[in-house]
């Protein structure tokens, strides 16, 4: 099928599914009620800052919980031990997963799951500890999603220089599909974005925004097709005599008790 | 509304919220948007959320549930031939993740220039490009036979 006629197709199901006058008619006039019950915008405006805080979805549904807890911290301190030790060359490798660090990703992620059953989105593991996104309610996975860790590393180094050095990293454990949105520890504007789409040949479509300040690069969108194990480079940049480089690898994990 | 929850009544109930929402927000949109780009953006926001909910409560598929039709909606020529290709397109969409379907929806369905969908989506403009394309290129293999 071409894509015009993929295209016709769909129009011409879109006009025939719409729906009729006389529906949308009382639509409307459900809507000018609903509206018409609402207090004036100019109380809309004084309640709006209650309206904010009980809420917005998205944040409310991404409760970000700081948990520092024992064992995290012995593994975030032993994943920036190995980035330290890897960092030298700039390599593709700096991204890579062992097979210990997945076997502990799937243990975290398990854990977490069985604390907050059915409500984790996301679980962001750096070198600072490790940060959970909740959803609002309690509700069973989308039985088609599949875990994953998504690992992301920006390295730098000063222009001319050989040895490139790690500035952010962050492995993100979460499924295909889930919209992730992580916003920045640091109370500044800015966080990552992330949708994994899982293609039909088994590779993975990471879409992704790093607009964090810790990381130190200029604001940066890449989508990019990653095979699981086969760490890439997904972007270089240059600002302010620095060069960075991005890595992003991507694993999935087996799914456990929780 | 009906494009992205491919359900008349949910549809209905959502584009409510949309309206209501966007009526709380008015005093505070500050222009820099297009008024249409705003809106569209809290229709796709409510839209994903719902789908988001819906997808995580369901332990049945919609196939397993099909949409029953709202009273009032229904029209003579949904009874035509075409009415199984209708139904064949709507699981079609159905099975394509929201971010594809939301692409599809706002580019092809209401013709948003490619440029103005991405700032809805909030993605980059290559990004949008590729949902699109990866949308029509699962919607062909789902609907092969279809017109084959």
């Amino acid at each position: 099928m071409k894509t015009n006629e993929l295209d016709k197709q769909l129009k011409e199901w879109a006009a025939r599914n719409r729906p009729a006058d006389a529906a949308l008619a009382d639509l409307e006039a459900k809507i000018r009620g609903a509206l018409a019950a609402e207090p004036p915008p100019a109380d809309v405006r004084r309640g709006s800052a209650v309206f904010r805080g009980t809420a917005p979805l998205w944040l409310a549904a991404a409760a970000a919980l700081a948990l520092l807890l024992g064992g995290v911290r012995q593994l975030a301190q032993r994943r920036s031990a190995e980035l330290q030790a890897a960092h030298g060359n700039g390599s593709a490798a700096l991204a890579d997963f062992t097979a210990e660090q997945l076997a502990a990703r799937r243990d975290i992620l398990d854990e977490m799951e069985s604390l907050f059953a059915g409500r984790v989105r996301w679980v962001r593991l750096d070198a600072d500890g490790l940060r959970l996104g909740l959803a609002e309610q309690a509700t069973a996975a989308e039985p088609r999603a599949q875990r994953l860790a998504v690992r992301t590393v920006v390295v730098a180094r000063e222009r001319n220089q050989k040895n490139w050095r790690t500035v952010w990293s962050s492995d993100v454990l979460t499924r295909t599909e889930e919209y992730v949105e992580i916003a920045s520890e640091s109370g500044a504007a800015g966080g990552l974005e992330m949708w994994v789409h899982r293609l039909p040949d088994g590779r993975y479509v990471v879409d992704a925004e790093i607009d964090w300040p810790e990381a130190r690069l200029p604001r940066a969108y890449e989508t990019r097709v990653l095979s699981v194990g086969k760490p890439e480079r997904i972007l270089t940049q240059t600002a302010e005599g620095h060069e960075y480089r991005v890595y992003q690898s991507i694993e999935p994990l087996a799914n456990g008790n929780g | 509304m009906y494009q992205m929850t491919l359900n008349h009544a949910d549809a209905d109930d959502l584009t409510q919220e949309v309206f209501l929402r966007a009526a709380r927000g008015l005093p505070e949109f500050d222009g820099r948007a297009e008024f249409a780009t705003w809106l569209h953006r809290i229709a796709l926001n409510c839209a994903n959320s719902f789908l988001v909910r819906r997808a995580r409560r369901a332990t049945a598929s919609l196939e397993e549930a099909p949409e029953p039709v709202a009273s009032g909606v229904e029209r003579p020529d949904r009874q035509a031939a075409g009415a199984e290709a209708d139904a064949r397109i709507r699981q079609a969409l159905e099975r394509l993740p929201v971010k594809l379907r939301a692409a599809i929806v706002l580019t092809v369905l209401h013709d948003v220039p490619f440029p103005e969908a991405a700032r809805i989506e909030r993605c980059a403009l290559p990004t949008m490009y590729w949902r699109v394309h990866e949308a029509r290129r699962q919607l062909k293999g789902l609907l092969a036979d279809v017109w084959s």
